[in-house]
């Protein structure tokens, strides 16, 4: 079970990291049926301002989630919202770093807000946002 | 290509229906790394509030950014912001709409906001938001 509110301090933070590969990209393709050229079109997408294939941005925001339902808060939390702002694309290759960081949190009505970012090997911010969870009330064996 | 930003007008619409079966919710997690027992744990999902296994809520905007980057404003659009509301769960076999509205555009800018939203076969809401796009220019 994840972590309580109680448990939680503003400053605690978790990573994920993951390099995307083409079977992320088609696999995301596939489930979402998010087909758009600009993700599975090589020579469509060497016409483009990219210059080549990039992943979809829900993937960034898919390992934030990761972080989020497996470490902190951890298993057991709810999402109530999330903003993803979008930075740079993420390429095929690029090895990418999903972190959430508690900002503020409110024990009374069991809420945590979290900044979730991804940088990728320059440490260039691909993506960057907020979440706001509600975490598990206690644990359960 | 999609459509440029004089080309949208506010009240533009688009829709994706997809029913969610076990190899997306697999899938996804297979993507993510998510492997939270929501998700993947069918035991252990059996004794939490829900009940059964659920999908990730980030589901629901890999429709939206599908009905975005496909249909409207569609290719070449580039995605500038999304923010979502989850307001119910996905459970595997659900079929769930994800729709698009155009709600305001600054030409000048060059960027459409959009509604975004996504309800289930009971016409439920299960997640509800906003994106900003950045529209394809034209004669690309």
């Amino acid at each position: 079970m994840g972590l309580t509110v109680e448990e939680m301090n503003v400053g605690d933070s978790a990573s994920f990291t993951k390099s995307v590969t083409d079977y992320d990209v088609y696999s995301m393709a596939g489930i979402t049926g998010d087909f758009n050229p600009a993700h599975i079109n090589t020579i469509y997408a060497s016409d483009t301002p990219f210059k080549e294939r990039i992943a979809h941005g829900v993937l960034s925001v898919s390992l934030i989630s990761g972080v989020l339902g497996t470490k902190l808060p951890g298993t057991g939390v709810i999402f109530i919202s999330q903003v993803s702002d979008f930075k740079r694309p993420v390429y095929v290759g690029d090895t990418i770093t999903a972190t959430v960081e508690v900002i503020r949190k409110d024990e009374a009505r069991n809420r945590v807000w979290l900044r979730t970012y991804c940088v990728n090997q320059r440490g260039e911010l691909v993506m960057d946002g907020e979440a706001e969870m509600r975490p598990p009330r206690k644990k359960r064996s | 290509m999609g459509k440029s930003v004089e080309e949208l007008n506010v009240g533009d619409k688009a829709s994706f229906t997809k029913t969610v079966t076990e190899y997306d919710v697999y899938s996804f997690a297979g993507v993510s790394g998510d492997f939270n027992p929501s998700h993947t744990d069918a035991q252990w999902a059996s004794s939490s509030p829900y009940g059964k296994i659920i999908a990730h809520a980030v589901l629901n905007m890999g429709f939206i950014s599908n009905v975005l980057g496909t249909q409207l404003p569609g290719p070449g659009v580039i995605y500038v912001q999304q923010k979502l509301e989850y307001k119910r769960p996905i459970f595997v076999d659900d079929t769930i709409t994800a729709t698009v509205e155009v709600t305001k555009k600054d030409e000048a800018k060059n960027r459409v906001w959009l509604r975004t939203w996504t309800v289930n076969q009971n016409d439920e809401i299960v997640a509800d938001g906003q994106a900003i796009m950045m529209p394809p220019r034209k004669n690309k």
